[in-house]
């Protein structure tokens, strides 16, 4: 084969080592699926189902009153928490893009470093401050807790699509008389829209399988999910835990196939190239 | 009428009228970061000053702390107690491990995947986040069936050491390596294929057409390229896994207990909140020394390679 077809297949890319390739991938996703699968056994004890599959473990999870309350903990918490980091990283983006005021900049760096702090040391600090606060028990204390790990989420993203959007669309709206309430609500906020959808999935699942802060602040009547899955996992291995994975994958998938079909429905030139990474969009390549 | 039309002076910013709408904008946002992450810090440093509570192990009398008090008992029971060294030097030397192995594995799959597009692409980046959208217990729970003596990796191996005893992955230094990787992997993947793609893809090409092998090509036009990232995306990696707690725990034995392990130990078991404040101060330290060892070492190549900082 000339050097030149070769070379006209790397750049288009048809040149791949699949083999590998799909073999890191499986070797990657075999923990999660051998949970799964584990999950329908109808047996007793940790082993796959060996003929036939069952969904007994399920149906003593939904029956089971603690995990149930873990389930609808989790979902509310993640409710709440995904609207507070909505609330602060709008505004925290809307606020520090194109307004220059005193410590702008430094907002704009701190904003970021819970993505970088440690969980167990947000988790620490936030112990005692909850207590000081009287909110410690509450799941507002837990949802508080969240948000602040998806600020810099929410925040990246919305920044991204502000820098993205034209400027000079707002200003048109401005010059053909609109006011700053119905330029914002008409013509600026249906701009960021995929952004802020985008946001609070990503805010949604963040909170949903959280579980740091949920170990340090839970208490037994506002336990999440994964707080309830913990101890079930360093002292009894039934494959009830298997079902719960089970169950906290299926929550994520159903997300996944949400994220997918706002992207599919929604404008997507609109997010920026950052967002578009992060919805996985190829096209972020060029 | 229409109020006065504004003439392009949106962009400039740095008007009075600009800054105050600016501020007033981010005004919820900055009263949440006030409230809910600087206040918390600084209770964290507070906590850290007070005096033990005097639980004893089993949380029973005293206190988390004893109110009122100032002291640096914790600080000073930190650089006393042998223990505590050995948990710092054991969770950096495993941060730095896993992330080493992070970046490695993760290079591959990077350089695989960016090769891929469309829906080839989509489908792999999809199956590297998969299990982030997952909670880590899942994983960790995963692994624990997996690497058991009696689980599938040994079955499978068995027949490559027969009469030997199973290879033990759970409970010890390799399990927990094994699930802080598997943990912070999708991360550096993701920071990876974006690093490649930002390499322009002619240049491969033109590196071969000027007489370039693959391999010279290689070690000369795509890794110089990628080493920014590389180097980067292995920062990242060993700041996320010197917070690990739930593989070393899970899938490693006591002698695998990190730092973050240790203080919720500190604060749950022995319901001493000073010293477990005081050890989630020094893990900041850490961190911020890290993180200044960091931006100099990449200053220093940069400075060797005589180039200027890049935008």
């Amino acid at each position: 084969m000339s050097v030149v077809a070769q070379d006209r297949r790397e750049v288009h890319g048809t040149q791949t080592r699949s083999p590998l390739l799909v073999a890191m991938l499986m070797l990657l996703l075999w923990p999660l699926a051998y949970a799964i699968w584990l999950s329908f056994t109808p047996g007793e004890f940790l082993e796959p189902p060996h003929g036939e599959w069952s969904l007994r473990w399920y149906r003593e999870f939904f029956g089971s009153a603690r995990w149930m309350a873990g389930l609808s903990n989790s979902v509310i918490v993640a409710a709440v928490s995904t609207m507070l980091s909505l609330l602060a990283g709008v505004s925290l983006a809307m606020g520090l893009a194109g307004h220059r005021f005193a410590g702008a900049g430094l907002a704009g760096r701190v904003v970021l470093l819970p993505l970088l702090m440690p969980p167990v040391v947000l988790a620490m600090a936030l112990l005692p401050l909850m207590r000081l606060l009287g909110l410690w028990g509450s799941t507002l204390s837990l949802a508080i807790g969240h948000s602040l790990l998806s600020l810099p989420v929410v925040y990246i993203v919305t920044r991204d699509a502000i820098a993205a959007a034209d400027p000079d669309i707002a200003v048109a709206a401005r010059g053909l008389g609109a006011s700053r309430w119905l330029t914002f609500r008409t013509v600026v906020l249906p701009l960021l829209w995929p952004a802020i959808t985008f946001a609070a999935l990503a805010s949604f699942v963040l909170s949903l399988n959280e579980f740091m802060i949920a170990l340090f602040l839970a208490t037994p009547a506002i336990e999440t999910l994964p707080k309830v899955i913990w101890p079930n996992l360093r002292y009894t291995l039934t494959p009830l835990v298997a079902a719960a994975s089970a169950i906290t994958v299926a929550f994520s998938v159903a997300t996944i196939a949400a994220v997918l079909a706002i992207r599919h429905w929604m404008i997507a030139p609109q997010l920026s190239p950052n967002t578009r990474m992060m919805t996985m969009q190829p096209e972020a390549r060029q | 009428m229409p109020e006065r039309v504004p003439t392009g002076s949106h962009r400039s910013a740095g008007s009075a009228g600009s800054a105050q709408r600016g501020w007033l904008l981010s005004m919820p946002g900055l009263a949440f970061l006030a409230v809910f992450f600087a206040l918390p810090l600084l209770v964290l440093l507070r906590v850290s000053l007070y005096q033990s509570g005097g639980r004893s192990g089993l949380g029973m009398g005293g206190g988390f702390y004893t109110p009122g008090t100032w002291s640096l008992d914790a600080y000073r029971g930190l650089f006393e107690d042998a223990y505590f060294i050995d948990v710092l030097r054991f969770t950096i030397a495993f941060g730095l491990q896993a992330a080493l192995c992070a970046v490695l594995i993760g290079f591959v799959l990077a350089l695989l995947i960016s090769r891929l597009h469309g829906w080839k692409r989509l489908l792999a980046l999809a199956a590297i986040f998969l299990p982030k959208l997952a909670n880590v217990l899942v994983m960790v729970y995963g692994l624990q069936l997996l690497l058991g003596d009696h689980g599938p990796v040994n079955q499978l191996l068995t027949p490559f050491h027969a009469g030997s005893a199973p290879l033990a992955l759970l409970h010890n230094y390799p399990g927990a390596l094994i699930g802080e990787v598997y943990l912070i992997l999708p991360y550096a993947v993701l920071l990876l294929v974006a690093t490649l793609d930002r390499i322009d893809p002619l240049l491969r090409p033109a590196a071969r057409g000027l007489g370039a092998g693959a391999v010279r090509t290689w070690v000369r036009v795509t890794l110089p390229l990628a080493l920014p990232g590389l180097s980067t995306t292995f920062a990242l990696c060993t700041v996320f896994a010197f917070g690990a707690f739930v593989a070393p725990y899970i899938l490693g034995s006591p002698d695998q207990f990190t730092l973050s392990i240790d203080i919720q130990r500190q604060a749950f078991e022995n319901s001493n909140w000073p010293r477990a404040a005081a050890e989630a101060v020094m893990m900041l330290c850490a961190l911020s020394v890290m993180g200044l060892l960091f931006q100099s070492s990449r200053g220093l190549t940069r400075s060797m390679r005589g180039d200027g900082p890049r935008s």
